[in-house]
């Protein structure tokens, strides 16, 4: 998590990972992969830290797995339920709100254009 | 590949979970992907082996943290699992059991209307405890009316199980597609049955899904259907059960991991998210409970942890509950306030043992496997063949659990070998299945075939009446804790998930365990009993300890009896130890033995201490200088002197040793006392409230 607060991101790493599962299924190697590369490097999630989420989200069914012996070794792909689906709009829903709301709130201090350093 | 080292991180991380085999290889297989991918990318990227293979490694973190991560998760699973498994349901029809052949391929044979009689089973068992048998006839003489008599403790909401649901229902299917099932029952029985097909469409269902299950009576009065095939087992000994309605709706929908639920009389079919999902609120006045021993804390505590639905304040989603005055409401999915309803019912009843499903059910199936076999031998025989055999001799339909046997990897073609003469129905599936890594469970007051993963998971929750062994001096504190330390559980507080026991009061114990917990629940509870009614010590199995025997019939001259002696604090840690290993041995509990005041043995004798305060000795000039008196108050008394008031004086910190013991036992530790140049006498509760007994009076 080089270069984002750990703090802030907490929050948000069940709807990151929901998010990236919304094209399609895939699993925990390419969720990773998916992330850092949707966030230039900058959300680097451990895999010591996304199964327990993977697996948090299958025990509230907002995803589903199965599994895939082809390649020679056991895969367990991951997708969106529809409780997921439902799920990720309203916390989709949520995070722009609050995006608005702080936005809102912080004025000028969060003003676009950077200030300089 | 650079397997050792990742699957000796493998191994270290699965030694720590606390899940099931299955779930263990599961994460251990998802995990070792992904380790060899990364490393593989590593590796292409240009690192050296070792550096790759590390760094594959670190990302994971420490085994021990992850471990906690994937446990806690799961934790969750298996209330989820449980959830799905138990619930099940209600009510009974009193006299009728219901059991039911999965594995029951054949259109069955007409529908019956005969009933099974408790007392016939009875009779013709013999090993079940005589305390069991008591009950089974009580429960067998009970009416339906006295089961379902109002429960006015539902002040507000709809009635959560409608008089339609007890109504008997049949018919036998064979892949029917959902609806065409749907639409017989709704004609049968003249109700209203809708699919929620949104919903079944979200988990990729349709009302074509077709679905095999037999609700006809067992076994089948139909002759003919005996000899129609193998897996068609029936034993037609003049007694047949129907299936309720509602039992019929359980079975169903558990086994296509459906759900349903009733609004405004009309029964809804969905699947288990949607109806885990649709919360509706119910308001239960708990006065009658406060009045019967509960408080508000204990209830609400039981309610929670014996059902299995989920909460906001333990699982951050689920229901929630609020108490204003004596009323008690709470938003939960309806399955759940079912639940609660029979648990509720079931605390306010009196009986010694019931589960809040299915009770008498499941005591019935208990004691039909107590059955014995005259022979059974079978030589690499299919699954499918021992099944039927077992239930025709012992009229116990027999549900298989095809589901969790595939996920073992066996099928009903599975081979079995078993030779065995004059067992148990219950000891033969034990032999025959453990082979294979599978259980026959009581779940649901039928028995079942389940993989041993599945029957770890699966708990029921039973209430146990225990006032008559509530001694009001802890012992059914002490009753828990010896639960928790020598039942294999699993128990939330030992295991980290798993069955609960909670004393709620009013002399109720109230256990959430697997059907092989509460089997052992249940012994120790008949040996507790006999021990308490004969006096002589029984273990678990009943088996008298013979080591002690004939040396407790030696010293006892009279029942136990309970005195207080008050000695110097000091001296009263040595005493611990030391009066049970010299006096009679033999004759104090184990516990005893190791230093410890709790035990079950409930005929041998205990020891404990409580510190009570401090003893003011005067001195004269000549007892303080050659201190005979604080030899008198205990050899090693470690006093403290002072002047008060112009007196010497010892302050001298006592404990009283309160023992268990017989009038014999007691009088030599009278004698023991005084070699130790002690003069301390034991004093009997009697004396003590009397205020007479002890020299220098007011023991307290």
């Amino acid at each position: 998590m080089d270069g984002l607060n750990p703090e802030l991101m907490r929050g948000s790493l069940e709807l990151m990972v929901l998010s990236v599962l919304s094209d399609g299924s895939k699993y925990g190697y390419l969720i990773q992969q998916r992330l850092k590369d949707a966030s230039d490097e900058l959300v680097d999630l451990k895999a010591g830290t996304l199964y327990p989420i993977l697996h948090k989200l299958e025990t509230k069914k907002m995803v589903r797995c199965r599994w895939d012996d082809s390649t020679g070794r056991r895969r367990k792909w991951y997708e969106l339920t529809a409780a997921g689906k439902k799920q990720l709009k309203v916390r989709v829903d949520e995070w722009q709100a609050y995006v608005e709301c702080l936005r809102r709130v912080l004025g000028p201090l969060a003003d676009p254009s950077p200030m300089p350093a | 590949m650079p397997e050792r080292e990742f699957e000796l991180y493998l191994s270290v991380l699965s030694r720590m979970l606390r899940l099931n085999e299955q779930q263990k290889d599961a994460i251990s297989d998802e995990l070792r992907d992904h380790m060899e991918e990364r490393f593989e990318e590593l590796v292409r990227s240009g690192m050296n082996r070792d550096d790759a293979i590390r760094q594959a490694l670190d990302e994971f973190g420490d085994a021990a943290g992850l471990a906690v991560d994937f446990t806690n998760v799961s934790r969750k699973r298996i209330r989820r699992i449980v959830m799905r498994s138990t619930v099940a349901v209600a009510s009974l029809v009193a006299v009728c059991v219901f059991f039911l052949n999965d594995i029951d391929r054949q259109q069955p044979g007409l529908p019956g209307s005969g009933q099974l009689v408790a007392q016939n089973f009875v009779a013709s068992t013999d090993a079940a405890p005589a305390a069991a048998t008591e009950k089974l006839n009580a429960a067998g003489e009970k009416t339906a009316s006295e089961i379902h008599k109002p429960i006015d403790f539902v002040v507000a909401g709809e009635v959560v199980a409608p008089a339609f649901l007890q109504e008997m229902t049949s018919g036998g299917f064979m892949d029917v597609p959902l609806g065409e099932f749907c639409e017989y029952v709704s004609a049968l029985h003249n109700v209203s049955i809708l699919l929620d097909t949104p919903a079944l469409g979200d988990e990729g269902l349709t009302s074509d899904m077709p679905v095999t299950i037999n609700l006809d009576p067992f076994p089948s009065l139909d002759e003919n259907s005996k000899d129609k095939a193998a897996n068609d087992s029936e034993k037609s000994n003049g007694a047949s059960t129907a299936v309720s309605l509602q039992q019929g709706l359980d079975w169903i929908t558990q086994k296509y991991e459906l759900s349903w639920y009733v609004e405004e009389g009309i029964i809804h079919i969905t699947s288990d998210v949607a109806e885990e999902q649709r919360q509706v609120s119910r308001s239960y006045f708990i006065r009658q409970f406060l009045i019967d021993g509960f408080t508000e804390n204990s209830l609400i505590e039981s309610v929670q942890l014996m059902t299995s639905g989920q909460w906001q304040n333990i699982d951050g989603l689920g229901g929630t509950l609020a108490l204003v005055g004596d009323v008690l409401t709470i938003r939960q999915n309806w399955q759940t306030h079912r639940e609660i309803e029979l648990l509720l019912a079931t605390l306010l009843d009196r009986k010694k043992e019931a589960a809040i499903q299915y009770p008498d059910e499941s005591l019935r199936v208990a004691k039909l496997l107590e059955q014995r076999v005259a022979e059974v031998n079978f030589t690499e025989a299919p699954l499918s063949d021992l099944v039927p055999f077992l239930s025709d001799v012992s009229g116990l339909r027999i549900r298989i659990d095809e589901a969790a046997i595939q996920e073992e990897g066996w099928d009903l073609d599975t081979p079995i070998s078993i030779t065995l003469k004059n067992q148990s129905v219950r000891t033969i599936l034990r032999l025959a299945l453990k082979p294979l890594d599978l259980q026959a469970i009581v779940h649901e007051g039928c028995l079942k075939i389940t993989s041993s993963s599945r029957a770890y998971e699966t708990l029921n929750t039973v209430v146990y009446d225990v006032r008559d062994l509530d001694d009001n001096a802890g012992q059914l504190e002490q009753l828990e804790t010896a639960i928790e330390a020598t039942n294999d559980g699993p128990w939330m507080v030992r295991d980290g998930d798993g069955g609960v026991l909670l004393i709620p009061g009013g002399g109720r114990m109230v256990v959430r365990q697997t059907d092989e917990g509460h089997r052992e629940i249940r012994q120790l509870l008949v040996a507790q009993r006999r021990a308490a009614t004969l006096g002589k010590t029984f273990d678990a199995t009943g088996t008298e300890l013979t080591r002690t025997k004939d040396a407790i019939r030696a010293s006892r001259r009279g029942p136990i009896e309970k005195r207080f002696y008050r000695v110097p604090s000091e001296t009263a840690d040595d005493l611990l130890t030391v009066l049970p290993a010299s006096i009679d041995t033999v004759t104090w509990s184990n516990a005893a033995m190791f230093g410890q005041g709790t035990n079950l043995e409930k005929s041998l004798g205990t020891i404990v201490k409580v510190e009570v305060g401090q003893k003011v000795v005067r001195l004269s000039d000549a007892e303080a200088k050659n201190g005979r008196q604080m030899k008198a108050a205990g050899n090693n008394a470690a006093a403290v002197t002072g002047a008060v008031a112009g007196a010497n004086v010892l302050v001298v910190p006592e404990s009283v040793l309160i023992i268990e013991q017989t009038p014999a036992i007691h009088d030599k530790i009278e004698k023991f006392l005084q070699k130790l140049d002690m003069d301390v006498k034991g004093v009997r509760l009697d004396d003590v409230r009397n205020g007479g007994g002890m020299s220098g009076g007011g023991f307290f």
